[in-house]
Formats: C-alpha cells, sequence, structure tokens
C-alpha cells in the first residue's frame, strides 16, 4: 500500500493516510500540520528515509492538483527498500566481477552489437598493444582498419549474429606488422559477444621449435640410413670386385701353372715341379678364403627369413651328413630333446654345421668321440650347446676362438681357414643371441650359443 | 674377312681366352672360336656390323658370355640376344668369375641357357669349358640358321 500526503502551498501537509503514517513511525494526526519538503514535483524521485521504520527508501511521486478549489501537491510514496537493497547487492557483485575480469590472466572483452568496444581489461589492452582510450567507445574497424574481412572476424560475426560460443587459435597482424598467437574464446552475451584472449605465442614458438627439432631428427635419421645404405652399397661392390676381381688373377696362376706342367714338364726337375705344385695349392686355398669371407660378408649382409625351426629335425640332418665324412669313426651321440625356435633356418643351419663338424674335426683322434648336443630352458632364453672330449683349448684365447681367421691350433693339426665361428657368432648376434665356450686342453671343450624366447 | 665359326667367346681379360682357348682346344674346338673382347663387338658380329660387316650370314652354334665385359656388359648383350627375332634362339652361356646371387637371378630371368662359374683350379676350370664347347659344338643340335662346322 503506497503512502498518500496532501501537502498545501506553505509546505504543511494537510491530509496524511495510515499507510503514511506507518511509513513515518506515527499517527496520521501526528503528521498533519507538519512540514514536508517535497523535492521534485513531475518525475518520481528517490528519497531516503531514517525513521526507524525498516524503510530506508521511498520513491516519491509528487503532482500539482486542485483540492478544494486549491492548488496542492499530492505526494505518493512507495517503499523500494528492498529494490534498492537489491540493487546494491548487484552493483557489489558487478564490482567483484568487474574486478575479477580485470586481475585475469587471460584478455576479456565485451563487444557490443555495433562492433564497440564496450569493455577491456588491462590484460586485453596489453594484447591490443593501443590505449584503452583508442578502444573503448571506438568500433573494432575504427580501431584496426581491415579487421572486418579476416577470418577472425567472420567467425565473431558468425558468433553474433546466430548467438553460437566458438573456440579457436588465431594468428593476429598487428597495424605495425608484429604477430602474436592467441587463444580465442567468442562467447554470446547480452551486451554482444563476451571475448577471452589468451596469448599462446610463445607456447605456439615452443611447439614449432620442437617440431623443427623433430623435422631435424627425422632428416638426421634419414640422413644416416642414407649413409648407412651408401656403405652397405659400397660393401656389396667391394665384395662383388673381391669376388670377381681377386679370383680372376688366382685362376690365370693356377691355369698358366697347370699348362707349364702340362707342356714344359720335361724341364722341370722334382724340385721345379714341387715349386709348382705349391704354388697351384697356395692358389687354390686363397680361392677357399675368398670364398669364405664372401660368405662371412653375405651372412651379415643378407635378409633374415626367419620362421618356426625345429631344432632336434635340423641337428639330426646335419649330423647325419656331417656322418658321411667320418664314417669310418666312432662316434658316441648324446642328443637331448631340443626345443623349436624362431629363426632363420638356413643360418641356424650354418650354426649347427659348423659347431658339429667342429666337435667331430677336434675328436679326430679320440679312440671314441663323445659328443653332447642339449639345451637348457632359461627364463628369457634357450641356452643350446655342444659338448665334446676332443682336445680343449686354453680359457685364455677363448674370445680368439669366434675371430674372423683366428685359430688356435696349426693346420698341420687341423685343417681349417678359421672363418666357421665367426659364422656362428655373426649369426647369432643377428638373431640377438650371445655365443661363447669353455673348455680345457685335452679336455674337450663346451660350444655354447643362446637365443632369446621372445 | 672372318670365316664364321661355331663358338662366340666374349672374354676381355687375355688370359681366360688363352685358358679357355686351351681347354677347348683339347676337344679340337679352338680352330671354331671367334674371340670379341667387348660387349659391343660381341653385338656387332651378332649382327654383322662394323668390322663384322662382310661375314657371312649365320648365327654362331653357342654363345660364351662374360658377365664383365667393357663397353657393353654380358647383361645387356644377353637381353639385346633375347629381344631379337633374329638372334633370339642362339644358346648362350653365362661363363663369370664369381657367382654373385643378383648376377645369376638376372641371367636366368633373362633367358640364359646355363650359367657356369669359373673354377679357380684349372683342372676343374679346363674339364667344365672343355664339356661346355663339346656339348654346345658338337653335341647340341644347334637352332637352325647356325652354322657348325664340322671336323
Amino acid at each position: 500500500m503506497d503512502a498518500i500526503l496532501v501537502i498545501d502551498q506553505q509546505g504543511i501537509i494537510q491530509f496524511a493516510n495510515p499507510a503514511a503514517a506507518a511509513m513515518f513511525a506515527g499517527k496520521t494526526g501526528a503528521l498533519i500540520g507538519t512540514h514536508f519538503d517535497v523535492p521534485a514535483i513531475g518525475d518520481p524521485v528517490e528519497i531516503p528515509l531514517s525513521q526507524n521504520t525498516g524503510i530506508s527508501y521511498v520513491e516519491l511521486h509528487a503532482q500539482e492538483v486542485l483540492w478544494n478549489s486549491k492548488p496542492v501537491i499530492v505526494a505518493i510514496l512507495r517503499d523500494i527498500t528492498e529494490r534498492k537493497r537489491t540493487e546494491e547487492a548487484l552493483t557489489t557483485a558487478e564490482v567483484r566481477y568487474r574486478s575479477t575480469l580485470d586481475n585475469m590472466m587471460e584478455g576479456c572483452q565485451i563487444i557490443g552489437p555495433d562492433w564497440r568496444y564496450l569493455y577491456l581489461n588491462p590484460v586485453a589492452i596489453t594484447q591490443s598493444h593501443k590505449s584503452k582510450e583508442e578502444l573503448l567507445g571506438h568500433t573494432m574497424m575504427e580501431a584496426y582498419p581491415g579487421i572486418d574481412t579476416t577470418d577472425m572476424f567472420s567467425h565473431l560475426r558468425r558468433c553474433m549474429e546466430q548467438r553460437i560460443p566458438y573456440r579457436f587459435e588465431n594468428l593476429f597482424q598487428y597495424p605495425d606488422g608484429a604477430r602474436g598467437w592467441f587463444r580465442l574464446n567468442f562467447e554470446p552475451v547480452p551486451e554482444g559477444v563476451f571475448i577471452l584472449s589468451e596469448d599462446i605465442t610463445r607456447e605456439k614458438h615452443l611447439s614449432e621449435e620442437l617440431q623443427k627439432h623433430r623435422e631435424g631428427l627425422e632428416e638426421l635419421v634419414r640422413d644416416r640410413t642414407a649413409q648407412l645404405e651408401a656403405v652397405n652399397k659400397e660393401l656389396e661392390a667391394f665384395s662383388y670386385s673381391v669376388s670377381h676381381d681377386l679370383r680372376a688373377p688366382l685362376r690365370h696362376i693356377d691355369g698358366f701353372v697347370q699348362l707349364l706342367n702340362q707342356k714344359s714338364a720335361s724341364s722341370l726337375d722334382e724340385t721345379g715341379k714341387r715349386y709348382l705344385s705349391v704354388i697351384s695349392e697356395a692358389t687354390i686355398k686363397m680361392a677357399s678364403l675368398i670364398d669364405e669371407l664372401l660368405v662371412f660378408s653375405r651372412m651379415g649382409r643378407t635378409e633374415m627369413r626367419k620362421s618356426r625351426v625345429k631344432v632336434a629335425r635340423l641337428v639330426a640332418d646335419v649330423v647325419s651328413e656331417a656322418m658321411v665324412d667320418n664314417s669310418g669313426r666312432t662316434v658316441s651321440w648324446n642328443i637331448e630333446s631340443l626345443p623349436e625356435v624362431d629363426g632363420d633356418p638356413a643360418m641356424l643351419r650354418l650354426v649347427w654345421i659348423n659347431l658339429i663338424s667342429n666337435a667331430l674335426k677336434y675328436t679326430r683322434r679320440k679312440k671314441e668321440a663323445k659328443i653332447y648336443i642339449g639345451c637348457n630352458d632359461g627364463e628369457a632364453e634357450l641356452i643350446f650347446y655342444v659338448r665334446d672330449n676332443g682336445v680343449g683349448f686354453d680359457m685364455q684365447f677363448a674370445d680368439k676362438l669366434f675371430g674372423v681367421f683366428q685359430r688356435l691350433h696349426r693346420h698341420r693339426d687341423f685343417e681349417g681357414t678359421g672363418i666357421g665361428l665367426a659364422n656362428v657368432r655373426r649369426i647369432i648376434d643377428r638373431h640377438n643371441g650371445k655365443t661363447w665356450a669353455e673348455g680345457r686342453i685335452e679336455k674337450g671343450s663346451t660350444f655354447y650359443f643362446s637365443l632369446p624366447k621372445h | 674377312m672372318n670365316a664364321i665359326r661355331s663358338i662366340m667367346l666374349a672374354e676381355d681379360n687375355p688370359n681366360d681366352v688363352e685358358l679357355t682357348l686351351e681347354a677347348l682346344g683339347a676337344h679340337n674346338l679352338a680352330n671354331d672360336v671367334v674371340v670379341v673382347e667387348d660387349g659391343a663387338e660381341a653385338l656387332d658380329y651378332l649382327y654383322r656390323r662394323g668390322k663384322f660387316k662382310m661375314r657371312e650370314a649365320g648365327n654362331p652354334a653357342v654363345v660364351l658370355l662374360d658377365i664383365k665385359l667393357p663397353k657393353v656388359d654380358g647383361l645387356e648383350v644377353l637381353r639385346q640376344i633375347r629381344s631379337d627375332d633374329g638372334l633370339r634362339t642362339i644358346p648362350v652361356v653365362i661363363l663369370t668369375s664369381s657367382r654373385e646371387e643378383t648376377d645369376l637371378v638376372k641371367s636366368y630371368s633373362l633367358g640364359v641357357n646355363a650359367y657356369v662359374v669359373k673354377p679357380v683350379d684349372f683342372k676343374e676350370f679346363f674339364d667344365a669349358v672343355k664339356r661346355l664347347g663339346v656339348f654346345w659344338a658338337l653335341v647340341n643340335e644347334p637352332p637352325l640358321g647356325s652354322v657348325k662346322t664340322r671336323k
């Protein structure tokens, strides 16, 4: 219920309704005759009250009317305490929100529907490379001529018109040519569009740096691979040339030695003939060294063709083939059960041929050769071994055994070129396994190799 | 003017030529051999051009071809022989120093009739060449158009 006062031209209250009495904490009679200043006629005004009635703000609407043929002022007063309180609360909230926006690490701006800057926080101003005065109240096109032709602006326009939020990364070009990367968030708000902008220039530079490094690294890997391939090609050319060009002169030496033998035998004495046969043997020996070196080099270069290999079957084959050349001998074979492995069958066959023929070779002087073949099943690997009761070797030379053309025995005792175990080591290396040996002079030797379980 | 011979040997190394002729000579085949020293000359002979322009027509009974030849290599000579209607049927034997796998594979894919690695051991070499000569020049019936001199 609004309070109503009738005030005469002298400012004396002539009438007050009960609501007015309640508003001013008195009886209607007490109000009548008292003085009341009307602050304004016409438009309503808000005035504060301090009457201990719980009403602290009223809205006063005063009009001049004729009352009993005399001009008087009718004032209608409405309690607006509650509205005022809400408004004050809102103002406080706005101040708080504003200060939150002002202090944010991201740039915040509000753009009105006419593209004018309505609000910018300090970070946004820093990001703009302009002063607050150059922006606030001005349109974006005034501040940044041509901005309305950018992709960024068309996203902004869509957000403004269709009220759809949009989020993207934008490379902003300043009028002075400088560029900066920003992560932008467009949010439609009642005032227009709220823009949250985060400067990610540094981040972008870092990731570009990182990308450059990554590309550099990839290039390095490509270069190295190309170098390796070139080296590999060179090696192939080398071994081709070895096999081709070195063999030809050997063939010629042996050929002409034989022709000499055939055609001029009568003019040669026994010593001369022996020299010729030494020359001939040496050329044949060198040819076989070249061939073995080529096999060794091929062993390191050829592609592995892995499959499941039944070791028991492979070993049985190799043993029976080896025994063809040793048919007169007494050999007791002790072959344990052997597992299947993953590997290149041809290469693994060569490993077994070498180990088994070595065992046979170095037990040759024993009345009864004893050869044990087995496998220890380890946690991460399978360890195969070939043990014999042959001539053995001195452990201090154990590492020499696997070197190319390294031999621990004189040729006249045991023939061979010294490439067999080098091949074994190379093949097992390529299967990611290890090779080693144990032995004692005249007490036999054991050759081991491991293959990883996958 | 070169008389037509039944065996063409394409080999640039004089030692190899001599040893090969020696081996072929064991069966009196040496006189039936025409020796060319590079791939270009081999093709000139087969196509009767250059210094072989005036030779009598006819293909050799067999071509013994080294792979490493100056100017045009043996594999290219083989390729041209196999892609020419007039030469395609000539038996070709690659006679080379090494058993290089890529050469072996290429030779067979180009349609070689045999691939022989010259053994270092002369006795073996001698036997191999002799057998080749005897087989291709005497035993084998060459395709029509080849010239075969009978002793």
